[in-house]
């Protein structure tokens, strides 16, 4: 017993150095790239009510003012639309502001100035301009954090056309204008310049919407599927205004999912 | 009473300031990250225990997370820098050692003596950061040449820092 104390007071320092390290990469593994809970609720609205005192000073010119209209207006018309086609699956849209993004690193969190006060909640998908742009992860009451298509731990489920196969996008880190697409048949058809859309299937967003486009290079075999690169749609270095979908009826396609245990790929 | 309150504000300011203005200050794509809570740990006086430096470490690295929402990658990497710090300090030291008023700052060691601890510690900070982000091998490569520029184009940062706000000597 003595031995280990010498031991321990031995080595302290690189004892408490590898505690804290333990602790830290705990944290890393357990939260990077989908950070949920407690703290990140309370951290989120902490930050986004500093974000949003900051980027009032961006919002001394009219041309602001006159955006959030058009915002509005457009989630209004989105929605409209997508009613007057009578899709199988329906869609609201509320228009908000990114108050913080970034782009260089590997989770790219960005948060959004509307929280559960205004309905928002995790899951729900984030569009620009009709371009998917990713999905809320966390909500505090007035604000929400959401993580964009470059974000290297998650994976969307997409077409190639609106009537190719089903398979999984995945950002790969670096180029925030490029990611692949995954197990592609090799029957499938395609050309460089063809719509990647979404599939619907994982209840984000509606199905059909604009991902990005098949890049202009040739996709790699792994012998059983193609891998195909992908030009991003979405400008995510100039993302200032989004809008959140609710797919109408998800929660009852959820648990009809979940019922069968099944998952979107 | 005063000059403890000038090293505490020495290494309090930079992180307070980093997390309220500068926790994005990224530039060329990701090539040169600014982390100023770092020029905070840098300026830890040199007598300080290997145990205080780890405490204070892990808990800015802890506040930049908290605020960045990056989940322990700033304070992995910050109490790795720590670790590193006495030993970079032994390898720097005068000959005769460091003098109980030395203080780890460029007007007091100097410009080179400063760059080659900033940048030698910074380097260990960006490494150990960048290749955690990174999470893939074949992604390694770029996240050592973005240490590299982020640490060279740091450290000129810092003294240029250190040099507009250090205090003029007095002379009789």
């Amino acid at each position: 017993m003595r031995n280990l104390w010498n031991l321990i007071v031995q080595y302290h320092i690189a004892l408490v150095f590898l505690i804290l390290q333990g602790i830290a990469l705990t944290w890393f593994v357990g939260s990077h790239g989908y950070p949920r809970g407690k703290w990140v609720q309370r951290s989120l609205e902490w930050q986004g009510k500093w974000d949003q005192r900051m980027s009032q000073w961006d919002r001394l010119t009219e041309l602001d003012d006159l955006n959030r209209e058009l915002l509005a207006e457009n989630a209004t018309l989105r929605a409209e639309l997508h009613t007057a086609r009578r899709d199988g699956v329906q869609s609201t849209y509320q228009g908000a502001e990114v108050i913080r993004s970034t782009w260089n690193g590997a989770s790219n969190p960005f948060v959004l100035n509307k929280g559960t006060a205004q309905g928002v909640k995790p899951g729900l998908g984030l569009l620009q301009n009709n371009r998917v742009v990713g999905r809320v992860v966390e909500v505090s009451e007035n604000y929400a954090l959401a993580l964009p298509l470059i974000n290297k731990s998650m994976e969307w489920s997409v077409r190639i056309g609106p009537t190719g196969p089903v398979a999984r996008l995945v950002w790969e880190g670096g180029d925030v204008t490029r990611a692949m697409v995954y197990d592609v048949p090799r029957s499938a058809s395609f050309a460089p310049g063809d719509s990647v859309v979404s599939s619907g299937f994982q209840g984000y967003f509606p199905s059909g919407l604009l991902i990005g486009k098949v890049a202009d290079e040739t996709p790699e075999f792994d012998g059983q599927f193609l891998t195909v690169p992908v030009t991003l749609a979405a400008d995510f270095r100039a993302i200032r205004y989004v809008e959140i979908a609710t797919v109408q009826g998800r929660m009852e396609l959820d648990s009809l999912a979940n019922s069968n245990g099944q998952q979107a790929p | 009473m005063n000059n403890q309150v000038l090293t505490y504000g020495r290494v309090l300011i930079p992180l307070v300031l980093h997390v309220l203005f500068f926790q994005h200050a990224s530039f060329a794509s990701g090539w040169w990250y600014v982390g100023l809570h770092l020029l905070g740990l840098l300026l830890m006086p040199l007598q300080s225990s290997p145990l205080l430096l780890l405490a204070v470490a892990a808990g800015f690295g802890c506040a930049v997370d908290m605020a960045t929402l990056e989940g322990g990658l700033f304070m992995s990497s910050a109490v790795f820098m720590a670790m590193a710090m006495p030993a970079i300090n032994r390898l720097l030291a005068p000959r005769e050692g460091y003098e109980v008023t030395d203080q780890p700052t460029v007007s007091a060691m100097g410009v080179q003596w400063f760059a080659i601890r900033c940048l030698l510690l910074l380097a260990v900070h960006h490494l150990w950061m960048f290749g955690l982000e990174a999470g893939r091998w074949d992604l390694i490569p770029r996240a050592i040449g973005k240490a590299f520029t982020s640490s060279i184009l740091s450290t000129g940062l810092f003294l240029l820092v250190l040099l507009l706000t250090r205090r003029q000597r007095t002379t009789r």
